[in-house]
């Protein structure tokens, strides 16, 4: 079986599919990291790709992350387990006010897929709840979404909550979603930025200094 | 020559023919960008009315009193009905369900209101879909009255009458289910996708055509609503369109145009232009709001690809220019989309949403101030 088989059900969103191919991968002893890195990382690369070229639309961007979140249900138990493989803890969300989550989600999965544990708590979350999030789990990166104009500004509010308790530097800000550009994040003190999902995990890893793979 | 009526002139432009001159449209205002406006004209009867009493919701929106409708002669007023999105069941003070079934709630500090659908965020079958209690818009009462306000509207007034029906398929499909379940229905389980539009269809053309049946006579324009895009392309692509979706809305067109005369005017958000030879073929004659600042929406080339087949109602930019250009910004852009979209008629002008909470009254004074000076048609000369 070759890993790039899971890539192509990545791309056609079948979700059956890939739940059945990974199976059998992981069965056949086949390395769980591999299938994430060479397989369903640059399945979603190809899908990012045509949504980027208008020939994917919602739909079929909805479905190809379905199969990455089913294939990922069944690989996540063997990363946790695997030394090393932990790259780091993420808290993520969207902040108050917004329920705009499909972005995030991605992120999410792009991140656990890297190796981080991905804490998500959700969307339309308070500012007190991503502070209490990363003091309890000791998360090294905090990904805050938002997709208005009018609730971007809730990301000043956390890190400067961040700031007042004292603990913003020990912990990495990441700022994105549609209205959010570098200048809105250095403004607020946020430490990184991204577009896209993809250009997420980059950034995440050159904040928490980890060599790209 | 007698001075040509409102209701004329709006119906010259849906007719493709040159008024006296572009029309105006009535659009929602926000209510604080509202309360701004009166205050900054001093018309402070219009503070007194009853939409104003409950501020606590930041999203509200409502049209301008009659004072100011006539100091910027908006040619157009609505006739709203009741719509199934209402309050059927208030469950707090935040949250209320809808008469689809939908609980809608308002977020502490957002602007928009969360929806829950009841098939949401669940495995469902066909047979959930046939068990729920749809609604039923033939019910008794339910357009009492509605005859005899259109009638007097249409009867007393010169101004054109805009009926609303309220939304056909795909806004309730997503309320109901998910707006990430059903995009993924469409994809994965094509039949349930289906199931829910057939469901949903029956109620949108039921409620459409019993409100018509009641005032179809008196209205010069029909809307409804349904937002098909974003800022950059349409929800689904043209193909997955007009294979599964556009057959339902086909519906909605046909139900309308069976029980009025009155022209067809679709309203939706978002870069839809690859969907409009579609909206064309199932007969929608004009589409609102037309957001020129979404991809390939640029007036000019809407103009000239389908301007012989649609009216353009909206079009003044309101994500930049309203909110945040200076009024001589706004006389421009008001300039350029007439000088745009405004040859052999076609062209009814407003702002291409809600006129929103940052925007300045001065600028909505700009607007509809030089809608009036950029207006007129040349009656005799080469425009």
């Amino acid at each position: 079986m070759g890993v790039t088989e899971i890539s192509e059900y990545v791309i056609v969103g079948d979700v059956k599919g890939a739940g059945e191919w990974t199976r059998k991968a992981l069965g056949e002893g086949m390395d769980a990291l591999t299938i994430v890195n060479k397989g369903l990382i640059p399945g979603m690369d190809v899908v990012g790709e045509k949504f980027k070229n208008f020939e994917y639309y919602l739909p079929e961007m909805l479905i190809s992350a379905r199969v990455m979140k089913a294939a990922m249900a069944l690989i996540n138990p063997l990363l946790a387990g695997l030394e090393g493989v932990n790259v780091g803890k993420a808290v993520i969300g969207t902040v108050q006010g917004d329920i705009h989550d499909i972005g995030k989600n991605l992120v999410g999965m792009m991140l656990g897929g890297a190796g981080f544990e991905v804490i998500d708590l959700g969307t339309d979350v308070a500012a007190d709840a991503y502070l209490k999030a990363v003091e309890e789990s000791g998360a090294q990166l905090l990904c805050l979404s938002a997709l208005l104009t009018t609730t971007m500004t809730e990301m000043g509010t956390v890190i400067k909550l961040l700031d007042d308790a004292g603990i913003k530097q020990n912990v990495k800000t990441m700022v994105g979603g549609a209205p959010v550009t570098q200048r809105f994040a250095s403004e607020i003190g946020a430490d990184g930025f991204a577009t896209d999902a993809g250009s997420a995990v980059d950034e995440a890893k050159t904040l928490l200094s980890i060599a790209a793979s | 020559m007698a001075a040509m009526s409102h209701r004329e002139r709006v119906v010259k432009a849906l007719n493709h023919e040159e008024p006296d001159r572009v029309p105006i449209a009535v659009d929602n205002i926000n209510a604080g960008a509202y309360i701004n406006l009166v205050k900054h004209l001093g018309v402070d009867e219009e503070l007194q009315r009853p939409e104003l009493n409950d501020q606590s919701d930041p999203s509200k929106t409502l049209i301008l009193g009659p004072t100011l409708l006539e100091r910027f002669d908006v040619d157009v007023r609505p006739l709203n009905t009741r719509p199934l999105e209402s309050v059927h069941e208030q469950i707090d003070a935040m949250s209320y369900r809808d008469g689809w079934g939908v609980v809608w709630s308002r977020s502490e500090k957002g602007p928009y209101m969360n929806k829950q659908g009841p098939f949401q965020g669940r495995k469902i079958t066909l047979a959930d879909l046939d068990r729920h209690p749809w609604p039923d818009p033939n019910k008794p009462g339910r357009y009492e009255g509605l005859r005899e306000r259109a009638r007097k509207m249409h009867e007393e007034t010169d101004y054109a009458i805009m009926g609303h029906v309220g939304p056909s398929s795909v806004g309730p499909c997503q309320r109901l289910r998910g707006f990430t379940e059903w995009m993924e229905d469409l994809a994965l389980e094509p039949a349930l996708a289906e199931g829910l539009l057939e469901h949903v269809t029956e109620v949108v053309v039921a409620c459409a055509r019993a409100i018509l049946q009641e005032v179809g006579d008196y209205l010069d324009v029909v809307r409804f609503a349904d937002d098909l895009g974003f800022q950059d392309r349409a929800y689904f692509r043209p193909e997955m369109f007009r294979r599964q979706v556009k057959p339902y809305l086909g519906r909605m067109v046909e139900a309308i145009k069976s029980n009025t005369r009155a022209k067809v005017l679709m309203h939706s958000d978002g870069s839809i232009y690859h969907l409009l030879p579609d909206l064309i073929d199932i007969g929608v004659e004009a589409i609102n709001p037309v957001q020129t600042t979404a991809k390939n929406m640029e007036a000019a080339r809407l103009k000239a690809e389908f301007g012989d087949h649609l009216g353009f109602w909206g079009a003044i930019d309101t994500q930049h220019t309203l909110p945040f250009g200076t009024p001589d910004e706004v006389r421009d852009e008001v300039r350029s989309k007439i000088r745009e979209l405004g040859p052999s008629g076609g062209f009814i002008l407003g702002s291409c949403h809600e006129i929103q909470r940052e925007v300045p009254p001065e600028n909505v004074v700009a607007m509809y101030d030089s809608a009036i000076e950029f207006g007129k048609y040349q009656q005799t000369a080469a425009v």
